[in-house]
């Protein structure tokens, strides 16, 4: 639908390089990194906010790169909602529609089926300074989807929101995805947020496109160290492969040998991602179990999130298990307990040097 | 001991003065209200879209520019009133408009003290609207003029602010107005130089009254700027 071809653009202190990348019809794609890394002059690029140095902007195949924002049929949701705060609620949604030149009536009647899908009818006459902060991002994403954007543009939508309301615009954010088949670009630094809405990715750092493609893969299989680190593996180890048996080899890491599935062959320097979710905990010496990485170590520290606990154990190097806290509790695991790891010679990705 | 005190004197005959409308008082007061409210009609006029230019448009040495106005709130008023006289002297450039020692005059003077305060205020209300704002704006299909105007009424407190310190400024000052207009009763006398020469005079019960009255402007729009920015 939309492709950057090799676009190059430098703003202030902020620069894309060499970006190349392509959202198609119907994707929630999510724009991810640093803070810093570019992420917005993208969003803003593809909105037609910025004219690339280098490079080119096609939609559906005929360059755009110079079309103005008002023709590109784009609509953009900051952090910030960035509502008027001298109109009422309604101009606000309207306005989209009155600049386009519809009367002031009739855009009001335009959108009144919006404000009661988004449940703000009964804030019609308000102004947004009046309203919660889940109020006033239901009326900019209304505002937004009034203009019948071919694509949707937002810029860290769920950041300001308390949890609560970050899980309400969630479900708003997949049903306008899934049932009306918009197509929406976000910028966000939230791997859960990508978990839940992407179908696919792209990790900016520094300017560069380092990832791209479906979200499951960038998030499972990064392609490098800085990628893995950023999309929240939790367990990063580099190492040298010193036997490769038919696509099973065998990796020193921190001291400690590993299996995993991967071509790399013999002196190659490669990167373990393992995550947390994949790691089997055992409290005391264990069991035996089909797993070829079995390490022995002790717990290090134990930090409860919710349901879920991140055990830390220190094997020679300090790995992080996931596990339930009712598991936490049945094994009795405390900062101390001998534990043994397990994991999977498959669940490890191997991030090859030349990658 | 209220008898002899000239100052409580003063204060007595002065809200009598206000309260039985005296002539004198009344046309000094509509004469400054008249002088000021023109001057800062014309200063926005020429002020307001000059300052939008001056956000919406990228231009080398625009930030010297900002720095400039600024400094030019600051401006004495004596010395724009000297530089407004020898313009409108008869050796001057305009001398042939007339306009020295007539209240016209003074409402040139006035307009050029406060034009860079209204300019200065108007890039800095135009400021307050973020850029996200004005992108948002411009995603939404606006086109550029269209954007201009629509961050221009949402800043349309914040530039009435600016107007009504310009007014403030304008209606206080006495230096322009006392050079330019020469105080000549009946014709070119405002409240600020009909103040400063009761005092030397040391009718203290008119000037007291007029100072009143000053202070009431003063206060009214402050009033007004406290509820402008409550928006």
């Amino acid at each position: 639908m939309i492709e950057f071809d090799r676009v190059s653009l430098a703003l202030g202190s902020f620069r894309l390089n060499d970006v190349s990348l392509t959202i198609r019809k119907g994707d929630y794609y999510f724009i991810v990194g640093p803070s810093g890394a570019g992420k917005t002059v993208l969003l803003e690029a593809i909105a037609g906010l910025h004219r690339p140095d280098s490079g080119r902007v096609l939609l559906r195949g005929e360059e755009i790169t110079a079309l103005p924002p008002e023709k590109r049929k784009v609509a953009l949701v900051y952090q910030d909602y960035s509502l008027f705060p001298n109109m009422r609620v309604s101009d606000n949604v309207s306005y989209g529609l009155r600049v386009q030149g519809m009367g002031k009536k009739e855009a009001r009647a335009e959108v009144a089926p919006l404000l009661e899908r988004f449940g703000i009818a009964h804030l019609t006459d308000r102004y947004p300074g009046t309203l919660s902060g889940g109020e006033q991002q239901r009326v900019a994403l209304a505002r937004a989807i009034a203009v019948k954007p071919d694509i949707l543009l937002l810029d860290e939508p769920l950041s300001a929101l308390d949890p609560v309301t970050q899980e309400k615009f969630i479900d708003d954010l997949r049903r306008l995805h899934r049932e009306d088949g918009l197509t929406v670009v976000q910028v966000s630094h939230s791997r859960r947020e990508a978990h839940l809405l992407a179908t696919r990715m792209a990790v900016i750092i520094d300017g560069a496109l380092v990832d791209e493609g479906k979200a499951g893969i960038v998030l499972n299989t990064p392609k490098s160290r800085e990628v893995a680190s950023f999309v929240g593996i939790e367990n990063i180890l580099d190492g040298t492969v010193t036997a490769n048996e038919d696509g099973l080899a065998t990796v020193v890491a921190g001291g400690l040998v590993f299996e995993a599935v991967t071509d790399a062959t013999a002196g190659e320097e490669v990167t373990l991602c393992i995550r947390a979710d994949d790691v089997v905990l055992a409290a005391g010496g264990g069991r035996r179990t089909s797993a070829r990485n079995t390490l022995a170590g002790t717990v290090v520290q134990v930090v409860e999130n919710g349901p879920v606990a991140e055990v830390r154990v220190d094997a020679g190097v300090t790995l992080t298990a996931v596990l339930t806290r009712r598991s936490v509790q049945d094994l009795g695991i405390v900062s101390g307990t001998p534990a043994t790891l397990s994991v999977k010679a498959t669940a490890i990705h191997v991030i090859r040097s030349f990658s | 001991m209220v008898n002899g005190n000239p100052i409580i004197e003063g204060f007595i005959e002065a809200i009598e003065l206000i309260i039985t409308l005296d002539p004198q008082v009344v046309e000094i007061t509509i004469r400054s209200l008249y002088v000021s409210l023109t001057a800062t009609f014309f200063a926005a006029l020429i002020a307001l879209p000059l300052g939008a230019l001056i956000y919406f448009y990228e231009f080398r040495g625009k930030h010297a520019v900002v720095s400039t106005l600024q400094t030019l709130y600051a401006l004495p008023t004596v010395i724009v009133g000297l530089v407004i006289f020898l313009l409108l002297s008869n050796v001057g450039p305009f001398g042939f408009l007339r306009f020295l020692y007539t209240p016209g005059g003074m409402i040139v003077a006035q307009t050029v003290l406060i034009i860079p305060l209204l300019m200065g205020l108007t890039v800095s209300a135009l400021s307050g609207i973020d850029r996200d704002k004005r992108y948002t704006i411009t995603a939404l299909g606006a086109s550029r003029l269209q954007t201009v105007m629509t961050i221009i009424a949402e800043a349309r407190f914040a530039v009435m602010s600016g107007v009504l310190l310009g007014f403030g400024r304008a209606i206080a000052e006495v230096g322009t107005v006392m050079i330019v207009g020469g105080n000549i009763r009946g014709a070119t006398r405002v409240l600020t130089t009909a103040i400063a020469l009761n005092t030397s005079m040391a009718n203290y019960s008119l000037s007291i009254a007029l100072g009143i009255i000053l202070l009431a402007v003063a206060l009214g729009v402050n009033i007004a700027l406290s509820l402008v920015q409550r928006r």
